[in-house]
């Protein structure tokens, strides 16, 4: 009966990780949920196919919103490409920290396609910024009425700084889509959390750890500092390529305290100016991150490390151990690369790879543990220990599941994971939960049917008619008839009463009554009026009777027999009938 | 839905809102007016602690200053009396702004309290540091042998200056450990967010007075209501209200209007500034007796930047704010900046804090201390501009510091608290110093909201207390409600319940069964628009889960039926079934009657067949009921 229909078609991160960008539509609403890149991709596959979404109409014609998830680029790098060169003009929803970051995301990534790798026909930072003009901010658990049908939420994801899931609303149907998110708390953000009423048709997931179940985080952390402090002691240098915001902040948080601890002095190097800048927007939103660090920020910035320092130049050429911190984190260009490249023929050296790389990058290949890597234009031959260990903050194959329970979907759809490992887990929820899982394919379209819904609005009047009728006091079945009147156009329900929707319908409703002859020795009928008070206190007593309930029951003298009473109920008053007429048996029986 | 507004100060409103299923608790109040009966406290005067006790009243804590009479020790508050307002029935409450959280711990410590609060997350965060702050300046008072002789009705109203409430149910300000668990209850919420409690969806909607401050829109079975309180349209560093939600809305109640009308906050705070402009340049110094926390925030950049432009101001003229939670006030208005106005906003994306002030301590021209004590005595620098607890001038640092500059008139003290005026600079009226009463009023007047916001929100029925349907003034009946034509207005006397009547049909969401779903098929006619789907199923209630589930046995209940019957045709029908029926008329109407003998049945059809009566024993009737109901249509059937 909720007669919205969703469709859910991804543009990107359908079977794949990388250039997330799906469309919903619930009933007549469209949304767009990220608008990523693929940096595995080089050519306009990087990124989605807008004209997929509305031929050669105009996006702001179709789209009624666009909502970003988080500020990492394969959720948000296609935005200024979408807005301002394809064209939407209609709004961009996203948290403050992510309407913050993303600009300055946008604007390194800008440079380095064009400034590194010398692209022309790429979008401009005057693109940027008029994208960003198009950008609200959104609180989080706020309810924002996109239009007076269409409203959002966005909940914490605890992915990195600002990330969200959000929750899309049209009537009773509802999508929630997670972005990207983690479910168990870390050293700077919280765990994802949606509030308890959240009830979504349609669970959009990601999946990038779909098959894992990941060790203790302890357990993780010890093997990380255990594998950097020796690399150093035994002379070597450790590159850990991250993005500028997320992670970093995590491993920096991480090995600060354990320099202190171990009163270490080699070197960790961040790369210049992005530490201070991720800094500043950690302090000016220190709400979003834990509970810990916003207890104490006042008295102590936990950003604000002691033996972490700014690159200095040329600082990789330096003799001797040192630890470095470079972007960008799937060695895809820039810093990372280039002292990469510096780095990786020294079997003494060491690479972790704290986080997830996209197929094709640099990074992946040297994940898959490739010992001969051409890395723009020229091999070289990787001798470097290469440690990857996934510190990404995905929810595991665990927290997936956890969420799944929690918030109880009629469906639930995979995205942002590789196709075996969605498969897996595919199988796992619909044993465990029994609700059907898709896993589209970018460009594949899945139709859910209208599902029926759970909830229908009722005037109080009707409600409290079909109390009345129920003469039982746990008022478990009260008897309700009426109408459920569907407007085609609107597709709007309406619970009408049946005399309204007969009047509507031009018919007239046959009226049943029923009648019984009770049969006594002697009438008292002020002793009846007494007793039937108990059940109508506005009974009227009259000529020829006793009339209950407005008239719905009378009790009514029968011409020339004294010891009789005709009973007499309108049909909807069946269930009173036993009651009633056991009573007046039991009056007019005595003596 | 009954209200009962339980404020005696329509600026601090405290009101209780009751539904069958739910009672409600619209914020807390806390009354400071006692405190102006109360000695101030400082560290050192002569003339403070010199003080005589009033030789005839015999009590050694009682004192007189400047022709009125002090108490000489911890001043006490004034709350609603939570025993009258049985707290333990109370299901949730609703805290809109920091003033109500200050209040907060009487009325859920120690008084039967269960339920839940509610509060925006800045109102938690900045809340908190009031509280703090009160409890510290609490602690730094001297435990002096006060009584409650005093208090006696033939003592105190001998006073030159009597209280006006009865000082019997003022009360001491509770503890440090009380207000921990009182926080804990809070439910933090974002504006517009909505939250359900027993059925009763409440909403903060931003109201733009302070960071965090909300208004309520709360909508039950039967009823829906907004409560409008501390609102305000005035550019500062809050986002202004936003009303959209309470347009059209049934039922408003409506507390907390400007008690200052003729002094716009723009005018104000120009004379505030000009005066500290002419201070400085005489070369006084300037003491704003104030909250650590809201217009503080815009005061320290403005005064910063006339300490920069002004010629003759010396431009190291230090601005001190000292308060035990200065630095956490500073910090945490530069996190919030989610609350801030449009333009506090812009900052964060570029990215700049939302306020100046870290730039200004950097460049130590604002210096943070949290006492008077310890680090400030050594910088201390004069001429200055000083920031400083309380507004009342009983507790905390400023009245100290009135004492200290009291001797040269050069010197300016700038009061801009609204609910402390110039009333509580009484015991300090002889002094050589200045003082200029500029009260900061930024909260809807009388005329922004008769001429338009109540017009544009259109309540039907307008809920407001009892002072604002007087005017404010003599003689000025701009100052007070006027609102007519687009509803009612009810007046709500201190401690009376008002029961508020419904205006609208109201509908309540109701579950359906999926196995009755799976059998809910709409009809309709291929040319009209509109689809019919006839129910005749069992509606629970049980538990107060309302719910559509298919009917419990055959027949429980019967689809209403349309059409008209023929006798002739339920005679053979009768006879199929091997019934003899014997059919005759009885009026002239075209009445007829059946008799069934060998059922001792009757059926009498009547108004052109639209109506039958059906007389049977128990056993017999469920079968001629199916009898007559197969020879009709089912509504809605096509």
């Amino acid at each position: 009966m909720g007669l919205s229909e969703i469709s859910i078609v991804p543009l990107g991160a359908g079977q794949d990780v990388g250039r997330s960008c799906i469309l919903v539509s619930i009933g007549s609403k469209n949304v767009m949920l990220d608008c990523g890149m693929h940096m595995g991709f080089q050519d306009e596959r990087r990124f989605p196919d807008f004209s997929f979404i509305s031929g050669k109409s105009r996006l702001t014609d179709f789209l009624d919103c666009v909502i970003i998830s988080h500020f990492h680029l394969d959720h948000c790098g296609s935005l200024p490409h979408m807005s301002e060169i394809v064209g939407y003009d209609g709004p961009i929803y996203m948290t403050y920290p992510t309407k913050a970051i993303v600009p300055v995301l946008l604007e390194d990534y800008r440079k380095v396609q064009t400034e590194f790798k010398g692209e022309t026909d790429f979008f401009t930072s005057e693109n940027i910024k008029s994208c960003m003009k198009k950008a609200i901010a959104v609180n989080l658990h706020e309810t924002i009425e996109v239009d007076d049908e269409l409203s959002i939420r966005a909940f914490y994801a605890g992915h990195v700084l600002g990330a969200a899931m959000f929750e899309i609303r049209v009537g009773d149907q509802s999508v929630l889509y997670t972005g990207d998110y983690n479910m168990t708390p870390d050293r700077h953000l919280g765990a994802a959390r949606v509030l308890p009423d959240v009830r979504p048709t349609v669970l959009i997931s990601e999946s990038t750890y779909a098959t894992t179940i990941r060790d203790s985080k302890r357990a993780r952390e010890r093997d990380f500092l255990r594998k950097v402090h020796e690399k150093v002691m035994a002379g070597g240098k450790v590159i850990i390529p991250v993005f500028a915001l997320g992670r970093a902040q995590e491993l920096c948080i991480l090995l600060e305290s354990y320099w202190e601890r171990m009163n270490l002095n080699i070197p960790i190097f961040f790369s210049q100016g992005l530490a201070e800048r991720a800094n500043q927007y950690y302090r000016l939103f220190i709400n979003w991150t834990n509970e810990n660090i916003k207890k104490t920020f006042v008295a102590r910035n936990m950003f604000d490390f002691k033996h972490i320092r700014p690159m200095e130049k040329g600082a990789e050429d330096m003799p001797g151990p040192q630890v470095l911190f470079s972007t960008p984190g799937m060695l895809h260009g820039g810093q990372s690369l280039k002292v990469f490249k510096k780095w990786c023929s020294d079997a003494n050296n060491m690479i972790i790879m704290p986080g997830y790389c996209v197929a094709g990058t640099i990074g992946a290949r040297v994940i898959n543990g490739e010992k001969r890597i051409e890395m723009e234009g020229k091999m070289y031959e990787v001798r470097l220990a290469v440690e990857y260990m996934s510190f990404s903050a995905h929810a595991d194959a665990k927290g997936i599941m956890q969420l799944i329970r929690h918030c109880q979907p009629q469906h639930v759809m995979f995205v942002h994971g590789e196709a075996e490992k969605m498969e897996f887990l595919r199988g796992k929820v619909e044993k465990e939960f029994g609700v059907p899982v898709h896993m589209p394919a970018n460009g594949e379209t899945i139709m859910i049917e209208p599902s029926p819904k759970a909830f229908i609005e009722v005037s109080n009047q009707l409600i409290e008619r079909s109390i009345a009728l129920d003469p039982t006091s746990s008022k478990k079945s009260c008897p309700f008839t009426a109408c459920v009147v569907l407007d085609k156009q609107t597709n709007a329900l309406e619970v009408v009463s049946c005399e309204a929707a007969a009047e509507d319908l031009n018919v007239k409703i046959h009226t049943i009554t029923l009648s019984q002859i009770l049969k006594g020795t002697h009438i008292d009928w002020n002793v009846l009026s007494e007793a039937m008070q108990v059940y109508d206190p506005e009974l009227q007593v009259k000529k020829d009777g006793i009339e209950m309930f407005h008239g719905e029951v009378c009790l009514l003298r029968v011409k020339g027999q004294e010891s009789q009473v005709e009973m007499i109920w309108d049909e909807c008053r069946e269930q009173w009938q036993p009651i009633i007429c056991a009573i007046v048996h039991d009056i007019i029986r005595k003596n | 839905m009954k209200l009962t507004n339980l404020s005696w100060n329509p600026q601090k409103p405290c009101a209780l809102l009751q539904w069958p299923d739910v009672t409600i608790l619209l914020d807390c109040l806390v009354d400071f007016s006692p405190f102006l009966h109360y000695l101030p406290h400082v560290y050192q005067s002569s003339r403070l602690k010199g003080l005589p006790p009033v030789k005839y009243l015999n009590l050694p804590y009682v004192k007189e200053l400047c022709g009125n009479i002090y108490i000489d020790g911890p001043p006490e508050v004034h709350i609603v009396s939570t025993s009258s307002l049985k707290m333990e029935s109370v299901d949730c409450i609703l805290v809109s702004n920091w003033d109500s959280l200050v209040a907060l711990p009487f009325y859920t410590e120690n008084t039967g309290f269960r339920g839940l609060v509610y509060a925006t997350d800045p109102v938690l965060q900045f809340g908190r540091l009031l509280i703090e702050e009160f409890v510290e300046f609490f602690d730094r008072l001297p435990p002096n042998a006060v009584d409650n002789r005093w208090k006696k009705a033939n003592i105190c109203t001998e006073f030159t200056n009597p209280p006006n409430r009865n000082p019997d149910e003022w009360r001491k300000f509770y503890s440090k450990k009380d207000m921990e668990t009182s926080l804990a209850r809070i439910v933090p919420l974002s504006f517009n967010q909505e939250v359900t409690v027993f059925k009763t969806s409440i909403t903060a909607v931003r109201s733009g007075h302070s960071i965090g401050s909300a208004n309520w829109y709360i909508s039950g079975d039967s009823q829906t209501i907004g409560y409008l309180t501390s609102s305000s349209i005035h550019s500062s560093h809050t986002r202004i209200a936003d009303f959209k939600k309470f347009e059209n809305c049934e039922n408003l109640f409506l507390t907390s209007i400007s008690h200052f009308p003729d002094d716009p906050p723009e005018m104000t705070v120009g004379a505030l500034l000009r005066t500290t402009t002419e201070t400085l340049k005489l070369g006084g110094n300037v003491l704003f007796p104030m909250s650590s926390v809201g217009i503080i925030f815009d005061l320290i950049s403005q005064i910063s930047k006339i300490i920069d432009t002004t010629n003759g101001i010396p431009a190291d003229t230090p601005i001190y704010f000292i308060s035990p939670n200065a630095k956490s006030a500073l910090a945490y208005s530069n996190v919030n900046a989610e609350w801030l106005s449009e333009q506090r906003q812009q900052l964060v994306y570029t990215p700049e804090e939302p306020f100046s002030h870290s730039i200004l301590i950097r460049n130590n021209r604002l210096r943070v201390f949290d006492s008077l004590f310890g680090a400030f005595s050594k910088e201390f620098k004069t001429p200055c501009v000083m920031f400083t607890s309380h507004a009342s001038l009983r507790i905390g640092d400023a009245a100290h510091m009135i004492e200290l500059w009291s001797a040269d008139s050069k010197n300016a003290v700038i009061l801009t608290d609204t609910e402390f005026s110039i009333e509580a600079y009484k015991p300090f009226e002889l002094l050589e110093i200045r003082v200029y009463n500029y009260p900061i009023e930024t909260r809807l007047d009388f005329q922004m909201l008769n001429e338009n916001i109540l017009q544009t929100i259109a309540p039907k029925i307008l809920l407001v207390p009892s002072s604002y349907m007087l005017p404010m003034k003599p003689n000025r009946n701009d100052l007070m409600i006027q609102y007519g034509g687009k509803g009612s207005v009810i007046e709500c006397k201190l401690g009376e319940c008002v029961t508020v009547p419904a205006t609208t049909v109201r509908k309540r969401k109701v579950k359906i069964h999926p196995e009755l779903m799976a059998t809910m098929k709409m009809r309709g006619a291929a040319s009209s628009n509109r689809g019919y789907c006839h129910l005749a199923v069992n509606l629970s209630v049980f538990d107060d889960d309302y719910q559509l589930i298919p009917p419990v046995k055959k027949w429980s209940v019967r689809p209403k039926y349309t059409g008209e019957i023929d006798s002739a045709a339920i005679v053979s029908a009768l006879a199929k079934k091997s019934y003899t029926a014997v059919c005759s008329n009885v009026d002239d109407e075209g009445t007829r009657v059946i008799r069934i003998e060998k059922l001792d049945a009757t059926i009498t059809i009547s108004g052109r067949g639209t109506r039958t009566k059906i007389q049977a024993s128990g056993e017999n009737r469920p079968l001629l009921l199916d009898l007559i109901t197969s020879v009709l249509k089912p509504l809605g059937a096509l």
